[in-house]
């Protein structure tokens, strides 16, 4: 079932939240916009962080390198990683034509409410559209 | 005041300086953190390094860099991307901008401006080079990857070549056939950290890469083109350099970053 983008919540470093409840417990899946990935241009590699590692809202969690730069990615929730993507740097390719469902990054048990600085979907679409 | 004094910023140019590799790395590590911060002006700083050295693009694995295990040459991990340089005969610089958006990514403005620099003050000199993008090999290899995009749906750098030097990428400058200035970037929270290396002779230890010397005959020493390229660089980004040093904070998160990070062994053969 694909992610309802709209649904989604959004960092202004353009990576997407989705939360849902695992047995209970607050669970978020963490990705990179379809925005940020075309921008972003050929990725060539991707560093994913350890499971059970613990992540502080804004704290990097991994890095991308792009046509020539190499870029962080922000965890846009406090909490620990649980499980990670491990098939997605060998695959980034298919994360220009997946990036809400094959390419989600991390799962992130949370830790307190999401923070207010996350965007819904509309405003994200307008942080796009003026950056560009 | 007018327009073009209220356009303008001011920047901070590093006086040329060798170091070594650890040590050169974790300055332009900590004036890109301190940029990015807003506690220091944008900075330039043209640079060369005490030993030749070997430096990796920041994902390359140490295993390709045993070549040159054996030889007299330092091997560090930049923090930025691409390929691997040998550091020699050549002029490296880093320039520190501070970004206020978001957008993710390269900075293809910052490759384009520093490069076109480069161009007009080795035209200067009597020295010819373009931009990778506008040469007829650019455009081949276009069509190629085009082809190959449709037919297999995937596209991948990962077979590139080893050394930078032996890379194409549209901004790259080429000279008579062979490339003499590549740069890559990091993104900091804040900002952006460029790289890049002029090269100006062949290095024995990479001798399959001419420099501009013998690509051309024209000798010059690294800190005579420094300044020039530095003047374009300020009026093309509306930056007027003051000639600085680093703050007691940026030497002291240098030492810092340079022990726990470039002069150790678990960064530099972290992969």
């Amino acid at each position: 079932m694909s992610r309802d983008t709209t649904k989604l919540r959004y960092a202004e470093s353009h990576e997407w939240v989705d939360v849902t409840q695992e047995d209970g417990v607050a669970m978020a899946t963490i990705g990179i916009s379809k925005f940020a990935i075309e921008a972003l241009n050929d990725l060539v590699y991707m560093d994913l962080p350890e499971v059970g590692r613990t992540l502080t809202v804004g704290e990097e969690f991994g890095e991308v390198e792009s046509v020539k730069a190499v870029s962080p990615l922000y965890s846009p929730v406090a909490g620990e990683v649980v499980e990670v993507h491990s098939d997605l740097p060998d695959n980034l390719e298919a994360l220009n034509d997946d990036p809400y469902d094959f390419g989600w990054i991390i799962k992130v048990k949370l830790d307190g409410d999401l923070p207010d600085t996350l965007m819904d979907h509309a405003a994200y679409e307008k942080q796009c559209s003026q950056a560009g | 005041m007018t327009t073009e004094e209220s356009s303008t910023t001011h920047g901070r140019l590093l006086p040329f300086e060798r170091c070594d590799a650890a040590a050169n790395m974790a300055i332009d590590e900590a004036i890109a953190e301190a940029v990015a911060t807003q506690c220091v002006a944008p900075t330039l700083r043209f640079y060369g390094w005490s030993r030749p050295t070997l430096s990796l693009g920041y994902f390359q694995a140490i295993a390709d860099a045993s070549p040159w295990a054996n030889l007299p040459v330092d091997i560090v991990r930049r923090s930025t991307g691409g390929g691997a340089i040998l550091h020699d005969l050549e002029l490296t610089y880093s320039l520190s901008l501070p970004l206020t958006d978001a957008g993710p990514g390269a900075r293809e403005g910052v490759y384009q401006t520093v490069h076109q620099c480069v161009i007009d003050t080795l035209r200067s000199i009597g020295v010819t080079a373009v931009p990778y993008r506008d040469t007829a090999p650019a455009a081949e290899a276009k069509t190629q990857d085009a082809t190959r995009a449709i037919a297999s749906g995937l596209r991948s750098k990962r077979d590139e070549p080893f050394l930078c030097f032996q890379r194409r990428t549209d901004e790259d400058l080429i000279c008579s056939g062979y490339k003499i200035l590549g740069s890559a970037q990091r993104r900091v929270r804040g900002g952006v950290l460029q790289h890049g290396s002029l090269l100006l002779q062949v290095s024995k230890f990479a001798a399959e890469l001419p420099g501009v010397a013998e690509l051309t005959a024209v000798f010059f020493e690294p800190a005579a083109i420094a300044n020039s390229i530095a003047e374009r660089i300020g009026r093309a980004m509306s930056i007027d350099w003051q000639l600085g040093e680093l703050t007691a904070d940026e030497q002291d998160a240098s030492r810092r970053i340079q022990r726990q990070r470039y002069a150790a062994a678990e960064w530099t053969e972290r992969r």
